[in-house]
């Protein structure tokens, strides 16, 4: 646990931090958001010792910050930055290695602990050797991660780390960092000046202005119960779109309304089959389980679709919700990270879900 | 030569002044000024400055001349190189918990020296050129052959002196591109690779 206790930050006659008290939980995500010039950023380096407060105090685990050796202290914080910052002059293995090497790791474990860490950012060994300049946007932002997480530090500081990112990789990148987090479980700050960033990533929100938090809570209570007007302006108007993307489409998959059409069945014999079990839509499933082809009948006649938009499991209500608008289809697939059917979200729980929540 | 006693002297002044600028105005500057001493005169002035020490002919002017000569484009390209390390990097390397010394000579060092070396071929090139001067004061060299060539109208002389010095400022600039290319790091020099 990091804890902030009253904590100022001068620089000359300007404050730039005034009198901050913060905890961030262990083994959470808390995300710093605010205009530009709020003190996010310096808030994040004060942990790290990158900036030096003017006055107060900053401890982890009950043990002051500042009664250690800077250095030694930033070894054992994860840092990833905008830009990620990686070495240009060194290779991806290098880059992994550095931390480890300052703290005496031998070169076995240093490349066996890169090896597992490219596998855990979903890149593989052949990028060991790779220098960044021959890497992309997201895969340096992948790798920016591994390094951070090299010597497996309690505690890991995110400055926007996906901000020069286009946003499709973006959301994949998003996509993955949840699903590490729940892997690792690291005590997590991360800076950021989107608020779709800050819901979609953050179990909790800390709302800064000149200096100042507005407020500090979980997500929810940022969506549902904003502290005043700043609060409420930030988050805008589509509060329940964006509240949508707190829940999982796992959570409201059904398993039933639709049946699985074997293969070379003729249309009428679908239709049957369809009418039997009182169904509108049919998949039609390969041997490994993903969906090959969707058969809907409408007005007595099968309609037969070879390209079919699916849902991931780990997707948000959110995103369940932007793909049925897409194509105008109220019924998605939804499927495991292997592309394998396990059943079906529908809009009318959607609906539901924002009904009961407001 | 004194090549490597210019780059003892000015790497670590290149270092020192790169992160106070100031001092790097004030020291760019002197040697800029030095380096507008027309090479005759400096030659001139070694002699008579040195030779209370009784060093005044031969060698000893000769190297201190090309030194101060060199001092500029060395020190120049250092403080260069230097300040065109992205200060992200510089930063993730502090937030990484690297101390002053390891980002200097992991991070700072490999980035520049690039733009370093290069700084050192122009002043070997320049001081090849300059040398010619050094027979004036008794330190011999092809500079030899070309005043030589001169007070006895002989051009073959001249030329022969003249066309040698150009062969070896081109030789040293050819293998100081080459060191120049092998000591600057692989990803700095890859490209990047389409997908």
């Amino acid at each position: 646990m990091i804890e902030f206790k009253n904590i100022n930050k001068k620089y000359g006659k300007f404050t730039a931090i005034d009198n901050l008290n913060l905890k961030l939980e262990k083994g959470t995500i808390t995300m710093l958001i605010g205009p530009s010039g709020c003190g996010k950023t310096t808030t994040l380096k004060m942990i790290n010792r990158l900036i030096e407060p003017t006055k107060g105090d900053i401890s982890i685990n009950g043990e002051s910050i500042f009664s250690l050796d800077a250095v030694l202290l930033r070894r054992k914080i994860g840092y990833v930055i905008q830009e990620v910052g990686l070495f240009p002059h060194m290779d991806v293995y290098n880059n992994i290695a550095v931390v480890p090497r300052l703290l005496k790791w031998n070169e076995k474990d240093i490349l066996k602990r890169a090896e597992e860490l490219l596998e855990l950012v979903t890149l593989n060994s052949t990028y060991l050797y790779k220098y960044p300049s021959q890497l992309s946007g997201g895969e340096r932002q992948r790798v920016g991660l591994a390094r951070a997480l090299a010597v497996n530090p309690d505690i890991i500081l995110m400055d926007e780390p996906f901000g020069a990112i286009d946003p499709i990789n973006r959301a994949k990148l998003h996509e993955s960092f949840i699903e590490i987090q729940e892997e690792i479980q690291k005590t997590i700050a991360f800076v950021t000046h989107d608020i779709n960033e800050a819901i979609k990533l953050g179990d909790n929100i800390v709302v800064l202005k000149a200096g100042k938090v507005e407020q500090a809570a979980p997500v929810e209570d940022i969506l549902y119960k904003p502290a005043n007007d700043f609060v409420d302006s930030l988050i805008g108007h589509d509060r329940s779109l964006k509240a949508l993307s707190l829940k999982k489409a796992r959570s409201l998959v059904q398993k039933k309304g639709y049946s699985i059409i074997p293969k070379g069945m003729k249309d009428s014999e679908i239709l049957e089959k369809l009418s039997e079990e009182k169904t509108k839509r049919g998949f039609q499933l390969n041997e490994k389980g993903n969906v090959e082809k969707l058969f809907i009948s409408e007005k007595g006649k099968i309609n037969e679709y070879s390209e079919v938009p699916a849902v991931q499991r780990g997707d948000n209500l959110h995103e369940a919700l932007s793909g049925m608008i897409n194509i105008g289809e109220n019924t998605l697939p939804v499927v495991n990270s292997k592309e394998v059917l396990i059943g079906v979200i529908h809009l009318n729980d959607i609906l539901s879900e924002i009904r009961e929540t407001n | 030569m004194s090549i490597p006693l210019a780059i003892l002297v000015s790497l670590p002044i290149g270092i020192y002044i790169s992160n106070r600028p100031k001092l790097t105005k004030i020291v760019l500057t002197i040697a800029s000024v030095l380096m507008t001493i027309p090479s005759i005169a400096l030659f001139a002035i070694m002699v008579i400055v040195l030779s209370p020490f009784n060093l005044g002919i031969g060698i000893t002017p000769a190297v201190i001349a090309i030194i101060i000569y060199s001092l500029l484009p060395i020190i120049r390209n250092t403080v260069t190189a230097i300040l065109q390390v992205s200060p992200d990097i510089i930063e993730a390397a502090k937030g990484m918990g690297l101390s002053k010394r390891q980002i200097l000579f992991k991070i700072e060092m490999p980035l520049s020296i690039g733009i370093i070396m290069s700084g050192v071929r122009n002043a070997v090139v320049l001081g090849i050129s300059v040398t010619v001067f050094a027979s004036l004061v008794g330190a011999g060299g092809l500079g030899y052959f070309i005043f030589s060539g001169i007070s006895r109208s002989n051009l073959y002389m001249v030329g022969t002196g003249a066309i040698l010095v150009s062969v070896l400022g081109i030789g040293a600039n050819y293998i100081f591109m080459k060191i120049e290319n092998w000591i600057t790091p692989t990803g700095l020099k890859v490209g990047r690779i389409k997908k």
